[in-house]
C-alpha cells in the first residue's frame, strides 16, 4: 500500500490525539508554522514534525515518504546497542511501526528526542568568517568519527541534514536509519547515503563499519578547507544541499570544477586536504582509512599512536606491513589497482600517511591563516613545481598529459613532504625519492643570488622564504620583512634578468588580458558571495537584536506585570484581614445581645414584682407609699438600699439617689433580702442564648459587611486582569512591532539573496568563460616552465628541508578547468 | 545528458498547470471516495500538489525556491486563475505560494470505517470553476509566452514542466503544432516537458503513462499522446516506486484518468527532486 504523502501526514498532525498511539505524543501538541498548521522539515525520506509535551519535553516525530527500508528487528538490535552507549552524538530514539494513523491506516514513525542543536549548513555559514570556529568544527567532526568507531558505529548517511552543532559545539546525529551496529555484522545495507558526501564506489548494500570513512573525510576536509578559505562558500556555491562538494564532483574528480578550485586556493593546506579526498576517491570505500583525531605522527613512524591501517591493504593478501596500495611501486609503472600492494615493504601505511597528511594541512589551516603566501601572479594556483621537471616539454604540461600514477605519486610526495613541518628536517626518511629538484633550472647568476641572500642575512631570506611558501612563522615575519626586503628587492632583479623569468615574461604578457578577465570574474563572485555572506550576518545580527528586544520587552512586560500581581496580593491581604475582623465583630456582637437580652429578661421579671408584695416581707407601708411617691414601685426600679447618717437612700435604677424618712437599718435589710429573693427566682427564666431569629439578623447583618468585602475582592481582580490585559496588550504590540520589524528584515535579506543569487549564476558562468578563454589562450603560447621567485629563492638559498616543503603536487590542477565548457553545460 | 541538471535555489525549475475550465468540467467523475466534479477533483489535486510540494521543499530555514509554480487557466478566459495575495501573478517562486495560499478550507477526512471523520484545515489557492469553451491554443501559447523569458533568465535549469489537464477536444484550433512550439523551447539541460492529463468520460479505463506503441482507442487520444513529452529517467523511478510497469520510452500522458489516476499522474510527473 502506498505510503501518506506529506500533506496527509500534515492533516493527520493536526490533530495528536487521534492520530498518534504512543500516548505521550497523543498527549503533546505540533508545534505549528505561520499558516496554523503543523511545521514540517522535509528530508529525503522523511517529514519531520516537532511535537510539545505539556511537562515541557518536545519530541521529532519522522513520518516516512519513503518506504522505511530498515525493517524492525534492525531497529532493536540498533535500539538495544545505542542504551548501552554514553556518547553525546546520541539522540534518544523509538520505532513504532504502528505509529501514526493517517485517512484510517496505521503506518510507522520514528519517535526522537527533540534536539535544539543547529544544523550543520546553518551553523558553517553562520561561522563562516571566523576561521577558528570553523577549525575547531573539523577538529569536532574528527573527534566524533573516533567517537563512533570507539562505540562501533557506523552511521551510514554522515551529511550536512544529520549533523547538528549543540551550543557547546558537540556534535549530535539524527536519522539512524542505515546505522551499523555490531549486532548487525553480516547484515547487509538498505541505502547508500547522500550522494554528495558518499563514495562513488559505496553500493546500496554495503555495510560495516568503515561506512562513514569516506563521508567523514569529506565532510572534515570540506570544513577544514573553508576554515582556511572561506570564499571558497560562495564560489563553489556552498550550502546548496552539500558542503562544497557534489556527487559529480566524487564521480569525476577530473572534471570537477570543485577540486580545481580547492586544488587552487591559496588557502593554507586546502589544496592537501582536496588532494587527500581525490586519492581516497583511488580507492574502493572500504579501503578509506577512517578518520581520526589523533592525528598521527610523521609518516616514517607508522607504527606510533596506534594509527589504524587501510584495511584494504591487509586484507588484499599483502604480508607484513601493507604498502600505501594506492601509490604505485614506480612513477613509470602501469596503473596499479588499488587493492594490489606496491610491494614497497618500507612504505608507511597509507593511514598514517594521510593522517599526518591532513594533520599538516590543518596545521597549516590553523597557524597560516591570514598570512597567505603573496604570490606574485595570485590566481595562477600554486605555482612551484614540486614534482614537475623544471625544464619541460612545454605545451600540454598538465593532468591531461599526466598519468594517473605520477599524480598518485606526486600526492605521495606532497604527503612526505608535509610531513616533516612540524616534526623536523631529517626526522622523515622518505621512503621514495623525492621528486627532481628544479636544480637545473637557473643559470648561472645564481652565486650572484647567494651572495645577495647571503649579504641580507640569510636567516631573515629563510624566513621571509618560509612564509612565502606558507609556514606558520608568522610571528618572526614583521622583524624578518624589514632585515630582508632590501636584500629581497635585489635577488628579483637577478631573478628577473633569468632567461626563463624573461620567457615567462613574454608569456605572461600575452597571458596577462585573459588572466586579469579571470582574475576579475573570480573576483566578483567573491564579491557576490561576501555580499551574500554580508546580507546573512546582517539578517542573523538582526534577528539576534530582535530576539534580544523581544526578550527585553518580555522582560518589561512581566516586570510589570509582577507590579499588578503584588499590589492585588496587598489588596487580598488587607480584606482577608478585614473579613477576620468581621468575623470578630459578629462574635461580641452576639455576647453583647445575649448579655442585654438576659438583663431585660431580669428587669422584666423585676418589673412583674411590685414593692406592696414586699410589706409581706416586713417592710413597712408607708416606705413602700413614700417610694411609689418617687417612681420606685417594683423589684426593678431600684438596685441598692443604703443606710447613711442622714437616713435611707434608695438608688434607683437610673442611679438616681432618692432620701427616703424612716428606712433604717433593719427595714433596709427587708427590701434588700425581698430583692435578692425575687431576683434569686428571676435568674430561672434568664435565657442562656439569643433566640435563633435574633442570630440570624445577626449573622445577616456580618454577612452583608463580607459580601461587600467580596465584592470589593472582586473588583480587585477585575481591575489587576484588566491591567494585566492592558499591559500584555501593550507590549504585544511592541513585541508585534518588532517581529514586524524582522520580518521586514527577513524579507529583505531574502530579496537581496535572490538578486545576489541571479547576479552570482550570471557571475559563475562569467568565471566558467574566462577560465576556458584563458586555458584557451595558454594552450595557443604553450606554458613556459613555472619557475617562480620562490624557486629561484630557494635555489639560492639551497636549505634542504625548505626544498622539500616547498614541493606540493604543483602544476597538476591549475589548468584543469580547461577541458570545461565556459557555460554551466553539465 | 538532459534533464540531469542539479535543481538548487541558485538553479531552480519551474511547474506550470494548465487547467481546463470548460463547462463539460463540471460533470461527474469517478474513483473517488465522495462524489465530486472533475473541476472539483482537479483543483483538489492540484491544490493538494502545490501543499505537498511545499512541505517537500521545507527545511530548517524555510521553504526553499527549488521551483515557482504557475496554475493557468483556460475556459470563458485564459489566464492565471491563483486567487489571494497571489492573484494576477503567473510564475511564483514557491516559498511565497507556500506562504500565501488564498483559503484555509475545512475538509472532512474519515479516520477507519465507523469512527466519525473529523475536520482539518486544508491550504487552497484557487477554486474549481467549469464554464465557457475549451481554447486549449490559447493556453499553451500563453504557456510558451511565460516560458521563453522565463528560460532566459535560469539557461541552465531543469526543464520547466508543463501539464496540461483538460477534458475535451480544444475549441480554438488544432492543438498540436502550439504543443510542438511549447516543447521546441529548452535550456541547457533539455527540451520543455509537456505532460497531458486527460480525464475520464466514466466510460472506460483509465490508460496511464502509455509507451511509444500502446494502443489507443481514438484519434484524439493519439493527438494527446504526440502532443506529450517522454518521461525523464526520475519520473520512471518514481512510477516503479509506486509499482506502476512502464513501457521503455512511457510517455507523459493520461487517458481517460480518474480520481486516484489524477493523483498518480501529478505525482509521478513532478519527481524532479532527486537527492539521492
Ligand atoms: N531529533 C531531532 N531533533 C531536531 N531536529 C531533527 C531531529 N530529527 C530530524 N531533525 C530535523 O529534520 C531534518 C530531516 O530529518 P531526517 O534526516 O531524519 O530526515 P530524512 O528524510 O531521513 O532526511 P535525509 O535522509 O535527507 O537525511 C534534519 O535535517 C533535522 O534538521
Ligand atoms: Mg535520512
Amino acid at each position: 500500500m502506498k505510503l501518506p504523502g506529506a500533506t496527509a501526514y500534515m492533516e493527520a498532525l493536526q490533530d495528536p490525539a487521534t492520530c498518534f498511539a504512543d500516548p505521550e505524543l497523543a498527549g503533546a501538541s505540533a508545534a505549528l508554522g505561520p499558516l496554523g498548521l503543523p511545521r514540517a522539515v522535509s528530508g529525503n525520506v522523511a517529514v519531520v514534525f516537532r511535537l510539545d509535551g505539556s511537562s515541557g519535553r518536545s519530541w521529532a516525530v519522522r513520518c516516512f515518504v519513503r518506504p522505511l527500508e530498515a525493517e524492525r528487528a534492525r531497529y532493536e538490535a540498533l535500539r538495544s546497542h545505542l542504551a548501552t552507549l554514553d556518547s553525546s552524538w546520541r539522540v534518544g530514539f523509538d520505532l513504532q511501526p504502528l505509529g501514526i494513523r493517517v485517512d484510517g491506516g496505521w503506518w510507522p514513525v520514528v519517535k526522537m528526542e527533540w534536539t535544539t542543536a543547529e544544523p550543520l549548513l546553518s551553523y558553517v555559514r553562520r561561522h563562516l568568517w571566523d576561521g577558528a570556529a570553523l577549525g575547531y568544527l573539523a577538529a569536532r567532526v574528527a573527534a566524533l568519527a573516533e567517537r563512533l568507531r570507539a562505540d562501533g558505529v557506523a552511521h551510514g548517511d554522515l551529511q550536512h541534514g544529520n549533523l547538528l552543532v549543540a551550543p557547546g559545539g558537540d556534535l549530535r546525529l539524527v536519522d539512524y536509519d542505515g546505522m551499523y551496529v555490531p549486532a548487525l555484522a553480516g547484515w547487509a545495507g538498505t541505502e547508500r547515503g547522500h550522494r554528495n558526501y558518499q563514495h562513488p564506489g559505496r553500493a546500496v548494500g554495503d555495510f560495516g563499519p568503515h561506512l562513514d570513512s569516506f563521508s567523514a573525510w569529506s565532510i572534515y576536509a570540506s570544513i577544514a578547507a573553508l576554515a582556511a578559505d572561506p570564499l571558497l562558500w560562495g564560489r563553489l556555491d556552498g550550502g546548496e544541499e552539500a558542503l562544497l562538494l557534489r556527487h559529480h564532483d566524487l564521480e569525476q574528480p577530473g572534471r570537477s570544477a570543485a577540486f580545481a578550485a580547492m586544488e587552487a586556493s591559496d588557502g593554507p593546506g586546502v589544496a592537501d586536504l582536496a588532494a587527500l579526498l581525490r586519492s581516497f576517491l583511488a580507492l574502493r570505500p572500504d579501503e578509506v582509512p577512517p578518520l581520526s583525531h589523533a592525528l598521527g605522527p610523521a609518516p616514517a613512524c607508522p607504527a606510533a599512536g596506534g594509527v589504524p591501517t587501510a584495511p584494504g591493504g591487509a586484507g588484499s593478501g599483502a604480508t607484513g606491513r601493507p604498502g600505501p596500495s594506492w601509490l604505485p611501486a614506480k612513477p613509470s609503472a602501469a596503473v596499479v589497482t588499488p587493492t594490489r600492494s606496491g610491494g614497497a615493504v618500507d612504505d608507511p601505511p597509507v593511514g598514517a600517511a594521510a593522517l599526518a597528511a591532513g594533520e599538516a594541512a590543518m596545521r597549516r589551516a590553523w597557524s597560516a591563516r591570514g598570512a597567505r603566501a603573496t604570490d606574485e601572479t595570485p590566481r595562477n594556483g600554486p605555482g612551484d613545481t614540486g614534482g614537475v621537471p623544471a625544464t619541460g616539454e612545454g605545451g600540454k604540461d598538465d593532468d591531461a598529459a599526466r598519468t594517473e600514477d605520477e599524480r598518485r605519486r606526486s600526492l605521495y610526495d606532497a604527503l612526505v613532504a608535509a610531513g616533516p613541518v612540524d616534526t623536523g628536517p631529517g626526522a622523515a626518511d622518505p621512503p621514495l625519492p623525492p621528486a627532481p629538484a628544479p636544480a637545473v633550472a637557473f643559470g648561472g647568476d645564481l652565486r650572484e643570488a647567494r651572495r645577495t641572500v647571503a649579504g641580507s642575512g640569510a636567516g631573515a631570506v629563510v624566513l621571509l622564504l618560509t612564509v612565502a611558501v606558507g609556514l606558520p612563522l608568522l610571528v618572526a615575519l614583521v622583524g624578518a620583512v624589514a632585515v630582508a626586503g632590501a636584500g629581497l628587492a635585489q635577488v628579483r632583479r637577478l631573478f628577473l634578468r633569468t632567461p626563463e623569468a624573461r620567457a615567462a615574461h613574454q608569456v605572461g604578457a600575452v597571458l596577462a588580458a585573459p588572466r586579469r578577465a579571470a582574475g576579475d570574474a573570480v573576483a566578483a563572485v567573491d564579491r557576490l558571495a561576501r555580499g551574500r555572506a554580508e546580507v546573512s550576518t546582517g539578517e542573523d545580527a538582526a534577528a539576534r537584536d530582535a530576539e534580544r528586544d523581544r526578550a527585553r520587552l518580555r522582560a518589561r512586560q512581566d516586570a510589570e506585570l509582577r507590579d499588578v500581581d503584588v499590589s492585588l496580593e496587598a489588596t487580598l491581604a488587607s480584606l482577608v484581614a478585614r473579613e477576620r475582623a468581621i468575623g470578630v465583630a459578629e462574635q461580641e456582637a452576639r455576647t453583647v445581645a445575649l448579655a442585654a437580652l438576659q438583663s431585660s429578661v431580669v428587669d422584666a421579671q423585676l418589673a412583674k414584682h411590685s414593692l406592696v408584695s414586699a410589706s409581706a416581707a416586713g417592710v413597712s407601708d408607708k416606705i413602700v407609699h413614700l417610694l411609689a411617691l418617687d417612681d420606685v414601685r417594683s423589684a426593678a426600679d431600684f438596685t441598692d438600699v443604703l443606710v447613711e447618717k442622714k437616713g435611707g437612700v434608695v438608688v434607683c435604677r437610673d442611679g438616681r439617689r432618692i432620701q427616703v424618712n424612716g428606712v433604717d437599718r433593719r427595714q433596709a435589710d427587708a427590701i434588700l433580702q425581698w430583692r435578692r429573693r425575687v431576683a434569686g427566682a428571676a435568674q430561672l427564666k434568664v435565657p442562656d442564648a439569643l433566640p435563633p431569629k435574633r442570630q440570624s439578623a445577626i449573622r445577616a447583618e456580618h454577612n452583608r459587611l463580607r459580601s461587600a468585602l467580596a465584592a470589593e475582592e472582586e473588583s480587585a481582580r477585575v481591575l489587576a486582569r484588566r491591567r494585566a490585559d492592558g499591559i500584555r496588550e501593550r507590549w504585544k504590540a511592541e513585541q508585534d512591532a518588532v517581529l514586524q520589524r524582522q520580518n521586514q528584515v527577513e524579507a529583505d535579506a531574502a530579496r537581496q539573496r535572490v538578486e545576489i543569487d541571479r547576479d552570482l549564476a550570471r557571475a559563475r558562468k562569467d568565471v566558467a568563460e574566462a577560465e576556458w578563454h584563458l586555458g584557451q589562450h595558454q594552450e595557443e603560447v604553450g606554458t613556459p616552465a613555472k619557475l617562480g621567485l620562490v624557486d629561484y629563492l630557494r635555489q639560492a638559498v639551497a636549505v634542504g628541508p625548505l626544498a622539500g616543503i616547498a614541493g606540493r603536487p604543483g602544476g597538476t590542477h591549475r589548468h584543469s578547468s580547461r577541458d570545461r565548457m565556459p557555460s554551466s553545460q553539465p | 545528458m538532459p534533464f540531469s541538471a542539479e535543481i538548487s535555489r541558485a538553479n531552480p525549475t519551474c511547474f506550470l498547470f494548465l487547467i481546463d475550465q470548460s463547462e463539460s468540467m463540471g460533470a461527474h467523475i469517478g474513483g473517488g471516495d465522495v462524489p465530486m466534479t472533475k473541476a472539483e477533483a482537479v483543483a483538489d489535486a492540484v491544490n493538494r500538489l502545490l501543499s505537498e510540494l511545499s512541505i517537500k521543499c521545507a527545511k530548517e530555514d524555510g521553504v526553499r525556491d527549488y521551483f515557482h509554480v504557475g496554475v493557468i487557466g483556460y475556459g470563458a478566459a485564459v489566464g492565471p486563475i491563483l486567487d489571494g495575495a497571489l492573484a494576477g501573478r503567473d510564475l511564483v517562486p514557491l516559498s511565497e505560494v507556500a506562504a500565501r495560499p488564498a483559503r484555509m478550507e475545512e475538509r472532512t477526512r474519515q479516520n477507519g470505517r465507523h469512527s466519525a471523520g473529523r475536520t482539518v484545515k486544508f491550504p487552497t489557492w484557487f477554486s474549481p470553476v467549469a464554464y465557457g469553451d475549451t481554447p486549449m491554443c490559447a493556453a499553451l501559447t500563453r504557456a510558451r509566452g511565460l516560458l521563453g523569458p522565463w528560460l532566459a533568465d535560469h539557461p541552465g535549469c531543469f526543464p520547466p514542466v508543463v501539464v496540461n489537464i483538460t477534458d475535451g477536444v480544444s475549441t480554438d484550433g488544432d492543438a498540436l503544432p502550439v504543443a510542438q512550439g511549447l516543447q521546441a523551447l529548452t535550456s541547457a539541460d533539455g527540451h520543455v516537458l509537456l505532460f497531458n492529463l486527460h480525464l475520464s468520460s466514466g466510460l472506460s479505463d483509465p490508460v496511464i503513462f502509455p509507451g511509444p506503441d500502446t494502443a489507443l482507442p481514438d484519434d484524439y487520444a493519439r493527438q494527446l499522446h504526440r502532443m506529450s513529452s517522454p518521461l525523464p529517467d526520475q519520473m520512471m523511478a518514481a512510477a516503479a516506486r509506486q509499482d506502476l510497469v512502464l513501457d521503455a520510452g512511457a510517455r507523459g500522458f493520461a487517458f481517460n484518468a480518474d480520481i486516484s489516476a489524477i493523483v498518480q499522474f501529478l505525482d509521478v510527473g513532478t519527481q524532479v527532486l532527486e537527492l539521492r
